[in-house]
């Protein structure tokens, strides 16, 4: 029911499945209960929602599943605190509040006939991972696709199966790393910390777009590996987290400046970011 | 629509509050122990005439403490949500209000009804109608610049002349509706008394044109971390603030109900913007000051053109380490 | 003001950070004059600005727990007595440690003298424990004197004004909880909400967490902007603490917390 008359109302949402995706992260299915509120949801890439465990509170996270496939959306997210330890307590079957779409989207519409190079760590796979699908689901709109993804080890890595597709996949250069001492004996990827492999991979910048996604100090050692490699600021995108409450820019809490994370976010350019007050 | 001005006499005023007693739920200035604040009053004589402005301004009544959004109950095949019904939200009529609170919720309506709208507080809005009173006199925490008089946010504002009778000058379509349902109560006058001998001369804050451009360039100044050591980080002056809008959103529950409220939150303390991880934006006083000065007198007249400080002094009234948010304003636009 | 600004000087000039007095105010309401505000010099120069008199009362005792102050290293802080007794204390509970925080003090009426130690500190308040200002005494014992319907009257009408904006909290020396147990979602002790309910459990908890530590300055009652009382739910505390277990609080720096101490030879019996 996001009721346009009430917007802090969220949809009720079925838990369709639960996937557990590495220790301490799942990701969570979610189908609208009542067949009018799918029909008239849709939402873009970079999106994100307010998920909800009635009583707890709501938590946000982007909305993981791409665009292209309806029907239901999808989130992932790390056990921390009040509500996510809720929403890790919950089972098939249970309800979820879902409100959203919120924000700014990933412009792909713009990044058609160009490369992508995306850059991610640990938990911060998913918002990637929807815009990758998305455009995966149109792949012949786009050139070369690389993804660089790494994680504390192994087991965090997150989205394992679908890690194995495109692995797989022809059109995809897929390169998986793990931080240094968090390799197992069986690990066939690379050993070292993103910005490394990044290094390594050294991807042209020559009609790229770069987005990258992950904790502070992953971001803050990848931009000048980006930088080196001639990718401008204009042509680097990524997408902040703060701390958010109603997601729609009322509350007061995730500003930066005179810009609300939730409204005028959470996508941004590189050259966006350098604008904005040195507080986040 | 162009301001109407009208006479209303001191008698005519009372014999207004009667009617509207009858008609609406009717909020003015009420003396409660040493203070004054705005409350609902049952008889004409409930409201205080002698103060200069109310502890609390008149935000909570388009915005309130605390606003349930929606209840739910938890069943065993899913949760009943049940939004509020801003349908039913009684109609009233807050007098007395002082220029600088009107133009508060003014300012408060504008991230309100941004889209998405807040239909809650649109409802609220809707269903208030603001009798102003401009200041005859204003005391040295007062620095609105001038503005004891404005009309911007009153439906009406009444301002009192030499014989205790008021002009009244009705502003908003709202005023308009009003008065013509007790038109034989404004009397059309002959002589129009002038307002300014009767409204005060205040302070305002210095250099005011120049101040969100000198903020900005003062960002990674020491003067904040200066300025904000006495403060002690409570919620004071967000809380007695007409423009100060921030909020929080809480579940609370009694067995399988429920509901999600909306509740005021400031800036000013330590965990407004921790996240879950621990990292924490705005980790000392001095950065949670610069946001509220930055946001007040930089960021929103940047986005919004307006200043999100109406000057009513109530800041430095009640802080209790007794800031004074003017005198720091200045010395920030001078540094 | 000339020894006071010469002690404050001099104790710059001895490798103190910054000296917390106060300074006076600006002009108030109504043209009562506005009282004397809490002033932080680290200069020569701003110490001229400060004062120390009658008027001073704000207990700067709030700020030895602050960090951002406590940052600034070597602290030197104008005391009155009641900011003596949250001192003494606060080492009780291991905030303070020796060496942190000289004080100035008013000897008598136009003398200061400085006391570097915290043993020197306990000396000074030997004998010179303040009592309740005459208006609190009244108003407390118009409370006690109450039935309890009236009691609950009374204290239901304030909770229901309070607007939780923890200026109490704040502006209470012995408030220094990394973490309030207001602020804790994991579990939800008391509700965030500021309506009634939500004020009555913050208050209580706050005078619960505070008997047989408070040390009756006051500050949280003067501090909150809707004129409430506050203070005097944790006077209430204070006073029955002493009365049943002869304990003060903030007068040694050997006394324990009566509440937070069990030892097997205490004489009340509801624990075994």
């Amino acid at each position: 029911m996001c009721s346009s008359t009430n917007t802090y109302v969220p949809y009720s949402m079925r838990l369709q499945k639960i996937t557990q995706e590495a220790p301490g992260v799942k990701t969570f299915r979610l189908e609208f209960i009542d067949p009018a509120d799918a029909a008239r949801f849709s939402f873009k890439t970079g999106q994100f929602a307010e998920y909800s465990v009635f009583g707890e509170g709501e938590s946000t996270f982007c909305i993981a599943s791409p665009h292209t496939r309806t029907g239901y959306v999808e989130c992932t997210f790390r056990q921390a605190g009040r509500v996510t330890t809720a929403l890790s307590g919950l089972e098939e079957g249970d309800v979820v509040g879902f409100r959203g779409p919120y924000g700014n989207t990933f412009p792909i519409d713009d990044w058609k006939g160009k490369n992508l190079v995306f850059v991610a760590g640990g938990i911060a796979l998913p918002p990637m991972r929807s815009v990758i699908w998305s455009c995966i689901d149109n792949r012949a709109d786009y050139k070369n696709i690389t993804i660089v993804y790494g994680a504390k080890t192994v087991d965090d890595l997150v989205y394992k199966h679908e890690l194995d597709e495109w692995e797989q996949r022809e059109d995809i250069n897929l390169h998986l790393t793990v931080d240094p001492g968090g390799s197992t004996p069986d690990w066939k990827g690379r050993v070292g910390f993103v910005p490394t492999i990044l290094a390594e991979v050294a991807p042209s910048s020559e009609n790229t777009i770069a987005i990258v996604c992950g904790p502070p100090i992953m971001i803050k050692n990848t931009m000048p590996v980006l930088k080196q490699l001639g990718f401008s600021e204009e042509h680097i995108f990524t997408t902040l987290e703060n701390r958010m409450k109603c997601g729609i820019g009322k509350c007061g809490r995730c500003n930066i400046g005179s810009t609300y994370v939730c409204k005028d976010g959470p996508v941004f350019t590189a050259a966006q970011l350098a604008q904005l007050p040195n507080e986040f | 629509m162009p301001i109407l001005v009208k006479l209303l006499q001191r008698t005519s005023y009372n014999s207004l509050i009667e009617k509207l007693l009858d008609e609406f739920q009717v909020y003015a200035p009420v003396k409660k122990g040493k203070q004054v604040l705005y409350e609902r009053i049952r008889a004409v004589h409930d409201m205080e005439t002698d103060y200069l402005l109310p502890v609390l301004s008149a935000k909570s009544l388009v915005f309130p403490p605390v606003e349930t959004l929606f209840t739910f109950e938890r069943k065993k095949e899913g949760v009943d949500v049940l939004p509020v019904a801003v349908e039913n939200l009684p109609e009233r009529v807050l007098l007395g209000v002082r220029p600088c609170d009107a133009r508060g919720i003014a300012i408060l309506r504008q991230t309100f009804a941004q889209e998405p709208v807040d239909a809650i507080f649109e409802a609220r809005f809707n269903k208030t109608i603001l009798i102003g009173l401009s200041c005859a006199t204003a005391d040295e925490a007062c620095f609105c610049g001038n503005r004891a008089g404005d009309t911007t946010g009153s439906d009406i504002l009444l301002t009192q002349v030499s014989n205790g009778d008021y002009l009244a000058e009705i502003i908003t379509e709202k005023g308009q509706r009003l008065v013509e349902r007790h038109a034989d109560l404004f009397e059309t006058p002959t002589e129009l008394p002038d307002k300014a001998a009767f409204v005060a001369t205040v302070r305002g804050l210095d250099n005011v044109e120049n101040l969100p451009a000198l903020l900005k360039a003062a960002f990674d100044s020491k003067v904040f971390d200066q300025q904000s050591l006495a403060c002690i980080g409570c919620g004071t002056c967000t809380y007695v603030c007409p423009v100060c809008s921030c909020f929080d959103m809480q579940d609370e529950t009694q067995g399988s109900k429920g509901r999600r409220v909306r509740c005021w939150d400031s800036c000013g303390f330590s965990c407004f913007t921790v996240h879950t991880s621990g990292h924490n934006p705005r980790e000392t006083q001095g950065q949670r000051w610069r946001q509220r000065v930055m946001h007040k007198f930089s960021y929103l007249p940047e986005s919004n053109h307006t200043f999100g400080c109406v000057g009513c002094g109530r800041c430095i009234r009640s802080c209790p380490v007794k800031l004074d948010i003017s005198q720091l304003i200045n010395q920030i636009a001078h540094v | 003001m000339n020894t006071l600004h010469t002690l404050s000087r001099q104790q710059l000039e001895l490798g103190a950070q910054v000296i917390i007095g106060y300074t006076p105010g600006s002009n108030g309401t109504s043209g009562t004059s506005r009282p004397p505000k809490p002033f932080f010099a680290q200069s020569p120069e701003e110490v001229e600005q400060l004062i120390f008199d009658d008027t001073c009362h704000y207990n700067l005792a709030v700020y030895l727990t602050k960090k951002e102050v406590t940052a600034l290293g070597k602290r030197v802080l104008f005391a009155t007595l009641p900011t003596l007794r949250s001192i003494i204390r606060l080492a009780v509970e291991h905030q303070v440690n020796e060496g942190d925080v000289a004080v100035i003090v008013r000897a008598n009426d136009t003398e200061y003298a400085l006391l570097n130690t915290l043993a020197e500190m306990e000396t000074f308040l030997n004998g010179r424990t303040p009592a309740m200002s005459q208006e609190d005494r009244e108003q407390l014992d118009a409370l006690l004197a109450m039935n309890q319907e009236e009691r609950w009257a009374f204290w239901k009408e304030a909770f229901e004004t309070c607007i939780r904006c923890y200026a109490c909290r704040q502006a209470c020396p012995l408030c220094y909880c990394a973490t309030c147990a207001a602020t804790a979602n994991q579990p939800q002790w008391i509700p965030v909400a500021q309506h009634a309910l939500g004020n009555t459990e913050w208050h209580l908890m706050r005078a619960m967490h505070l008997a047989g530590r408070c040390i009756t300055c006051g500050q949280c009652g003067e501090a909150c902007p809707m004129g409430l009382p506050v203070h005097l739910l944790a006077f209430y505390l204070a006073e029955t603490v002493q009365h049943e277990y002869g304990a003060a609080s903030g007068l040694t720096l050997t006394e324990t917390t009566p509440m937070s101490v069990y030892k097997p030879e205490d004489t009340t019996n509801f624990i075994r």
